[in-house]
C-alpha cells in the first residue's frame, strides 16, 4: 500500500476540533478551580483530581487504541493501523507521565512522600516504561513493514499491564485510593470529574488529528527516501 | 487549617505543568509537521491534517 491511500481529513475540522477541545478545557478547569468547593479533608490539593484523573484515563485509552489497532495491523497489515497506533502511543505516554507527575505533587502533601513503590505507582511506571520502549524499537527498525509487525506484537503484550494498573488498587493494599465512582464522591465533585474527562477526551481526538497528520507526512518522507535509495543502488 | 494550605501549591503546580505541557506538545506536532511539510517535494502531496479531502 501506498501512502496515497492513506485518508485524508477535510479542510476545517482539525482547527474547530481544537476550537471546541480548547473551550471545554478552559471550562473544566474553571469548574475544578472556582465551581466546586476544595475537599473538607484533603483541602485545596484535592482540586489536582480533576487533572489527574482524566490523564490517567487518557493515558489508558490511548493504549487501548494502540492494543486495537496493532491487532488489526496483525490482520490486515494496512500500514494505516500502524500510524494510528504509534500516533496514540506518543500521546499515551505524554499523558502516563503527566499522571505519574501530578500524582506525585498530589501525593506530597497527602502521603508525605513524592514517590513511593505502591503497586498502582509501580505498575503505572512499567506502563510508561513498556511504550517507550515500543517507541525505541520502532527507532531501530529501519524497514517500515518490520517496524510495523515488531511494534504491533509490542502493542498487544505491552497492553497486559493496562488492566493490571486499573485493577492494582483492588488486588493489593495500597496508599492509592481504589477508583473514583459516583457512590464515593459528592455529586458536585462527579459532575466537574466528568466534564474534565470529556475535555480530555477531546483533547486526545485532537492530539491523534494532528499526531497522525505528521506520522502520515513522515511516512511519506519515508517511502520517498527509500525510493531515492533504490533508484541510486540500481 | 495548615494541611489545606500547604496544599495550595502543589495544586497550583499541577494545573500550571498540566497546561504547559499540553501547550508545548500540541506546539511541537505542529513544528515537527511543518518541518516535515518543509522537506517533501511539492508533488508528494503534503497530507495536510486539514488538508486534502478524500482518501487517495
Amino acid at each position: 500500500m501506498t501512502t496515497t491511500e492513506l485518508p485524508r481529513f477535510k479542510r476545517g475540522r482539525a482547527p474547530l476540533l481544537g476550537l471546541v477541545t480548547l473551550i471545554i478545557l478552559v471550562a473544566g478547569a474553571m469548574a475544578g478551580l472556582l465551581a466546586v468547593p476544595a475537599d473538607a479533608l484533603q483541602g485545596e490539593v484535592q482540586r489536582l483530581m480533576y487533572v489527574h484523573v482524566p490523564a490517567a484515563w487518557l493515558a489508558m485509552l490511548a493504549f487501548f487504541v494502540v492494543f486495537v489497532m496493532s491487532v488489526l495491523y496483525l490482520i490486515q497489515r494496512d500500514p494505516r493501523w500502524d500510524l494510528i497506533a504509534v500516533s496514540s502511543a506518543e500521546i499515551g505516554i505524554v499523558f502516563t507521565a503527566l499522571t505519574l507527575v501530578l500524582g506525585s505533587l498530589w501525593g506530597k502533601p497527602t502521603w508525605g512522600v513524592w514517590w513511593t513503590w505502591d503497586p498502582r505507582l509501580t505498575t503505572t511506571a512499567i506502563m510508561l516504561m513498556i511504550y517507550v520502549g515500543y517507541l525505541v524499537v520502532r527507532s531501530f527498525a529501519e524497514d517500515p513493514e518490520k517496524r510495523a509487525r515488531w511494534s504491533a506484537i509490542i502493542g498487544i503484550v505491552g497492553f497486559v499491564d493496562v488492566p493490571i494498573v486499573y485493577l492494582s488498587v483492588l488486588w493489593w493494599r495500597t496508599l492509592h485510593q481504589p477508583p473514583s465512582s459516583p457512590r464515593s464522591m459528592a455529586g458536585e465533585f462527579v459532575y466537574v470529574l466528568l466534564l474534565n474527562v470529556a475535555a480530555f477526551t477531546f483533547l486526545y481526538a485532537y492530539l491523534m488529528v494532528r499526531r497522525y497528520r505528521l506520522a502520515v507526512a513522515e511516512r511519506q518522507l519515508e517511502e520517498l527516501r527509500l525510493s531515492r535509495e533504490d533508484r541510486g543502488g540500481r | 487549617m495548615e494541611g489545606q494550605a500547604s496544599g495550595t501549591p502543589f495544586m497550583v503546580a499541577g494545573y500550571l505543568i498540566t497546561w504547559v505541557v499540553l501547550v508545548w506538545y500540541a506546539w511541537r506536532l505542529e513544528r515537527r509537521f511543518l518541518s516535515a511539510r518543509r522537506v517533501l517535494p511539492a508533488d508528494a502531496e503534503p497530507p495536510a491534517g486539514e488538508g486534502t479531502s478524500e482518501n487517495g
